[in-house]
């Protein structure tokens, strides 16, 4: 018969069959867990995100030359915002709908710890060690093996008001450690070229963990100690808060701040309200964009200042491509995940988003173009970078992190008080 | 005949009149519910594997006995109770005011039918531009009217958050309430109304004296609805709050959220979807027991 | 702005696919829940037969569920049905949470209704389901077209299971792709607000469409 009888047919079978298997709730729904080595042709689902990095167009365009130069694989992507990224990786993981996925830095130890990733440590070239930027690589992986390949790389840069700073009568070279920076503001609001001449992301939301993570590594804290236990309670940890708070009792950091998320600070240091910040890359291209600042060509990216022991860096936002462990066909999924973050597919698309080879970084379409300056500084940047807390309930973690900054921030609690308190909670997450 | 025996012979039209519904619903359903329940009685803590241990009723004294869960209960019943409220109180005022016959009445009706129909996300999202702390329209507004000094931060402080989360709930379903409250006032006859102004009774009394009798089913149907409804409410608070700030706007819905997803701890993720039933269950049965000579039979 | 001018492909055109798939899955969910509701309900409102209370308590279970605990699990039933990303998994799936919200709230609707009518035509020789499509529906139209707009809106508002099981613009629907106007770390109020407009059309004039009939007062002329 026609077509619609036997879509009708199956629209029958849903509710008796799911009827059927409610005799049985006690047992899953059998996972087809045989994998296909047979090397024959590949039908590839792959999961990648809107409106970030690699822009749908172009993630299309890539797929459309990975399939000429391998006509038996067939990748069909989905698109979702980054918000549903996680839950769907979840959600479908027992039922393997995608191959390959697209993973963010702080999801290794989760995904990975319920082992819904495939562990890809053997099959890295040994030669991608030495080019892969370095800060990238923690992005993918967990308790020293491989789970992925970096793909878009990012890194919460520093950011100043060149304009502003040279008002101010203060050399750029003194932004260069976080002390410096406090004393410029300290200029900048005593001569009135900006009344907070600091402004942050520390709403109560992973953008504060992203910069709470920032300070803690330059003050030489640390999430976790050797034995995955909570240690941010204790040294660089506390003395981050504690600049973070005194930042805010001097008028240097916008009172707002601690409502603020990037897009806000964007907003705010386009509109010239604020001279320095932290921000992800894509503030510099709206910063340069006459439509949508006021700062059009005053913007400096910069490596991010350090603190009192010399190290400064930068929060990780880098985002890795993974094999699910569920995949049916594991070597044609990573046939698809090396072709993706190879340096020559990378270097093609390179205007809209960075490779993470650092060979790439010598090709002209990266050292000439309006984005020659901040591409330099977050080649530099991502070399150092620091990671949030790998641990498999990082977003319960992570909550418990944010509370306690914000309370300090907010309401004043004293810094070593809030995060002893979030360290023994976050011990009882771990432990769990 | 005696009433057993017209049960009997009432059975099986009864089945026949039921089976496409309880096809439909249970058909679907079924098995996830069954699947969840067991859940909670395991030890699930991946989506992966199979086996999981059977740890009886763990999950839910574990729960039970945390303190962190009680306070996601309090909260959840403070913003079914506040937004329930709200939503009852404007909506009946709203209803009575759009079952009048007056000019241009077709316009008011299209209004609130059109801030029903603007999707959640829409509104949510709205909802999160207008209270925002730096350039929030609200703040613009009343600081421009000279009735606030300093911006504020609406959703800043735990407690606020979530009475303005239910405030964005209610405003979300108020026209729904009207809407229901307006299909039942519509089947009161207008010789009641004109028997009573006969009587001398006023616009007031004959509202509070035939109108909200009258309307009694409508409402239990309302209360009933709301509460499983805002027991259930997730997307509004995954859009203007993640939950947050400090847990405060973290409702058993979102809870529930945060422990299947964020944390895949899908047993006690489960045993809260079970509390979470159970809770509004007992609750449906008071509000049903409350209202019982207008509604008996209903449960 | 872009919503309204650009041609096919990209956000506008998975815009407008997103569109008719809203429109066919709520349109679809309306009738059946209707249809079954409408049935369930009568059952409910005029009939004493064993058992009653457990299938009302069976549907006001599943109303209470909530969907975070059942969505694993179907996922799973979808996936291995080979349903996923399709119109008609949302359908089923959406006909379930309809369904026992359009019966309950007709069953409510019906017992309000005068059962003289009814006894009347029965007494003429007309059957029960006769006497329910020719006599109680006609006299409960507000009732109906209320319940099928909440139905309507139920589903064309749903979010999260539509956010899980729908991925690609062949069956995605207007909230998922107005989720998608938010990036990653900003907010396109602008397409949001067009979209959420555009969104809202529908059932505006579903809603305007059928007003007329709620306001002529059928109903009330009947009670007279």
């Amino acid at each position: 018969m026609s077509a619609p009888s036997i879509s009708r047919r199956r629209l029958l079978s849903v509710p008796l069959t799911l009827g059927a298997a409610a005799v049985l709730p006690g047992c899953a729904v059998p996972r087809v867990d045989r994998i296909d080595d047979s090397g024959g042709p590949a039908r590839l689902n792959a999961l990648f995100m809107k409106q970030a990095s690699y822009s749908e167009e172009d993630v299309r365009a890539m797929l459309a030359s990975f399939h000429e130069l391998h006509p038996d694989i067939t990748v069909r992507p989905t698109f979702v915002a980054f918000e549903a990224l996680h839950d769907k990786i979840v959600v479908s993981a027992p039922a393997g709908t995608y191959d390959v996925v697209l993973i963010d830095c702080t999801w290794p130890a989760e995904l990975a710890g319920k082992n819904m990733l495939l562990d890809v440590t053997d099959r890295y070239d040994p030669a991608w060690q030495a080019d892969i930027l370095a800060g990238t690589l923690g992005g993918v992986s967990y308790r020293g093996r491989r789970y992925g390949v970096p793909w878009s790389p990012g890194a919460k840069m520093f950011f100043y008001n060149a304009e502003m700073i040279k008002r101010a009568g203060v050399e750029e070279t003194s932004l260069a450690t976080w002390d410096g920076v406090v004393e410029a503001a300290r200029a900048l609001k005593a001569k009135r070229v900006v009344e907070h001449p600091l402004v942050w992301s520390w709403a109560h939301a992973e953008a504060l963990m992203c910069d709470y993570a920032q300070l803690l590594g330059a003050f030489d804290g640390r999430f976790l100690d050797e034995n995955g236990r909570a240690a941010f309670h204790t040294g660089g940890g506390v003395r981050a808060l504690e600049w973070m708070r005194r930042t805010l009792e001097e008028g240097l950091s916008a009172p707002s701040s601690v409502k603020l998320l990037e897009d806000d600070v964007k907003k705010v240091v386009c509109q010239g309200a604020a001279a320095i910040a932290l921000n992800w890359d894509y503030m510099y291209a709206e910063a340069n964009d006459p439509k949508q600042s006021k700062i059009v060509g005053r913007l400096k990216p910069a490596l991010a200042p350090k603190g009192p022991t010399g190290k400064g860096p930068a929060a990780n936002g880098s985002m890795g491509l993974s094999v699910m462990a569920t995949s049916r066909r594991p070597d044609a999924a990573w046939q698809l995940v090396t072709y993706l973050t190879g340096k020559e597919n990378q270097l093609r698309y390179a205007r809209n988003t960075l490779p993470v080879w650092k060979s790439a970084y010598r090709d002209p379409v990266l050292t000439t173009g309006p984005q020659a300056p901040l591409v330099a500084a977050e080649q530099a940047q991502l070399e150092s970078l620091v990671e949030r807390p790998a641990v498999a309930q990082y977003n319960a973690v992570s909550q418990q992190i944010q509370a306690a900054v914000q309370s300090c921030l907010v309401t004043g609690t004293p810094a070593a008080q809030a995060l002893a308190a979030a360290a023994a909670r976050v011990n009882e997450i771990i432990g769990d | 005949m005696t009433a057993q025996g017209r049960n009997e012979r009432q059975w099986p039209l009864a089945l026949a009149l039921l089976a496409p519904s309880l096809i439909v619903v249970l058909g679907v359903v079924l098995y996830p519910m069954g699947r969840t329940l067991v859940l909670s009685f395991l030890d699930a803590t991946s989506a992966l594997q199979d086996a999981f241990d059977f740890v009886g009723l763990d999950n839910y004294t574990e729960l039970l006995s945390d303190s962190g869960f009680w306070a996601t209960v309090r909260r959840t019943a403070v913003f079914t109770v506040f937004s329930t409220v709200v939503e009852l109180g404007v909506g009946m005022l709203l209803a009575q005011f759009l079952n009048q016959r007056i000019r241009g009445q077709w316009f008011f009706r299209s209004l609130v039918v059109l801030a029903w129909a603007l999707p959640t996300i829409v509104g949510a999202n709205m909802w999160r531009w207008i209270l925002h702390p730096e350039y929030g329209a609200l703040n613009g507004l009343l600081t421009q009217a000279g009735l606030l000094d300093t911006y504020q931060d609406w959703i800043g402080g735990p407690q606020q958050a979530l009475f303005v989360v239910a405030l964005v709930d209610a405003w979300k379903t108020t026209p729904l309430v009207a809407i229901l409250l307006l299909a039942s006032m519509q089947t009161i006859g207008d010789d009641v109304y004109e028997a009573a102004a006969m009587d001398g009774a006023g616009p007031v009394r004959r509202f509070l004296s035939i109108t909200v009798p009258m309307l009694k089913p409508a409402i239990a149907i309302v209360l009933v609805l709301r509460t499983i409804e805002a027991f259930k409410v997730f997307d509004i608070i995954y859009i203007i709050t993640r939950g947050g700030p400090d847990s405060g706007t973290t409702t058993m819905a979102f809870y529930t959220y945060l422990q299947a997803f964020s944390n895949q701890q899908f047993s006690i993720g489960s045993a809260a979807a079970y509390l979470t039933v159970l809770f509004i269950f007992v609750l449906s049965l008071v509000y049903l027991r409350m209202l019982r000579t207008e509604t008996k039979g209903l449960v | 702005m872009a919503i309204f001018t650009e041609a096919t492909g990209g956000v506008a055109g998975d815009f407008r696919a997103a569109l008719v798939n809203s429109l066919l899955v709520a349109a679809c969910s309306v009738a059946v829940s209707l249809v079954t509701g409408v049935l369930g309900a009568y059952a409910f409102a005029r009939l004493r037969f064993r058992g009653r209370g457990f299938v009302l308590f069976l549907f006001m279970l599943t109303y209470m569920m909530p969907p975070l605990a059942l969505v694993v699990p179907l996922y799973l039933a979808g996936a291995a049905l080979d349903l996923l990303d399709t119109r008609t998994a949302l359908t089923v799936v959406y006909c379930s949470l309809t369904t026992p919200f359009v019966l309950w709230l007709l069953s409510g609707y019906f017992r309000a209704l005068p059962a003289e009518l009814e006894e009347a035509a029965r007494i003429d020789g007309c059957t029960r389901v006769g006497a329910l499509v020719r006599i109680v529906l006609p006299v409960a139209r507000p009732g109906l077209i209320s319940a099928g707009l909440l139905a309507f809106l139920m589903a064309w508002d749903e979010f999260f299971y539509a956010l899980v099981f729908t991925s690609s613009p062949a069956s995605k629907t207007v909230p998922v792709a107005l989720a998608e106007f938010t990036g990653r770390y900003s907010l396109d109020f602008g397409q949001m607000a067009a979209g959420g407009l555009l969104a809202a059309v529908p059932p505006v004039l579903i809603a305007l469409f059928f007003q007329k009939h709620i306001t002529r007062g059928l109903a009330a002329g009947a009670v007279k």
